[in-house]
């Protein structure tokens, strides 16, 4: 056999065993999304046994909002380098409406198999003058990594009830 | 191999490639379409779709077509060499199709709660990463094919 061929079978079979790597990489991410969003139970907002504690009332340095998010990995992969994204929206005085909390914080990674209970906690509240407040609503995103870090995933959950 | 043989050889590349490129994902994003996890829709619009399919079979053919070529030919031979080049760089653009027609988008709606985004750039940039070095292994065919063509043909001679 040439030399030229004997090279030509070892990327060959190079280009094989990447290709069928990538391939199950695929097939078992695509299977871990749908095994965590199968089941409502492995996002949870806030996870059972935890409540959300806040305190809105007083002078605004002294407010404080604590939200747990609860996420359970299900799939086959870690999840990693987790971000949670969380915008809090005011309505006050019938329906003025502002943006009082903007901020993200990291929460590391969940192994395969693993559940996590993260909490937010949101201090620093930029406030407006009121005199009635109406409604304050979250805007959370969780920004995470699975399947080797080959495929991001964004959890929106949009207009949560914080108050009343 | 003669040219009967290698003409059916094409035929059935070309229908395992049309299976490949064509049917396998055409059926894939119809499942995804009617798809919904604990009753929650999948979001893929219809011209979401057809976006997705008018590129899925554009290229889907040109590689068929490409395939038959390329395995009607004859062993080391030229001819395989380009059209198994064209046929990788068209592969090329079919795993690229995937990112600019939107299917690598795919946004998952929850009703009442949000929705959730599963973004797959990444791992169609590292198949793409893969077929540069089948790009790279093709070309070597190619120079190998034509600089030791002589060899090659009275290789082919012997072996008749």
């Amino acid at each position: 056999m040439r030399a030229a061929r004997v090279f030509r079978w070892i990327m060959r079979i190079f280009i094989l065993l990447l290709t069928l790597s990538l391939s199950v990489v695929t097939i078992l991410g695509g299977l871990s999304a749908v095994n965590i969003l199968s089941d409502s139970n492995n996002i949870q907002v806030p996870p059972s046994g935890y409540s959300i504690s806040y305190n809105v009332t007083g002078a605004p340095n002294t407010w404080y909002i604590n939200i747990p998010i609860g996420i359970n990995n299900v799939g086959y992969f870690d999840l990693n380098n987790l971000e949670i994204e969380f915008i809090l929206e005011m309505t006050y005085d019938g329906s003025s409406t502002v943006i009082i909390y903007s901020g993200s914080q990291n929460f590391g990674n969940i192994e395969s198999g693993n559940s996590g209970i993260f909490e937010y906690n949101a201090t620093s509240f930029t406030v407006p003058a009121f005199s009635t407040l109406n409604s304050i609503l979250a805007n959370i995103t969780v920004y995470g990594y699975y399947s080797l870090d080959l495929i991001q995933f964004e959890i929106h959950v949009v207009d949560f009830g914080i108050y009343p | 191999m003669g040219a009967p043989k290698n003409m059916i050889k094409g035929f059935i590349f070309m229908g395992i490639y049309t299976v490949i490129t064509i049917v396998v994902p055409l059926l894939t994003f119809g499942y995804i379409r009617q798809l919904s996890i604990e009753g929650y829709a999948i979001q893929l619009t219809q011209q979401g779709y057809e976006i997705i399919s008018f590129w899925i079979v554009a290229f889907g053919l040109l590689i068929s077509g490409c395939a038959f070529f390329t395995y009607s030919s004859p062993k080391q031979s030229i001819r395989k060499g380009v059209f198994a080049l064209i046929q990788v760089l068209i592969n090329c653009l079919y795993m690229w199709s995937y990112k600019f027609s939107g299917a690598t988008d795919i946004q998952i709606d929850i009703s009442g709660f949000g929705f959730v985004v599963l973004l797959v750039q990444d791992l169609v940039l590292v198949y793409m990463g893969v077929y540069f070095l089948t790009i790279a292994i093709k070309i070597y065919d190619l120079v190998d094919f034509t600089v030791n063509r002589k060899t090659i043909r009275e290789a082919r001679w012997e072996d008749k």
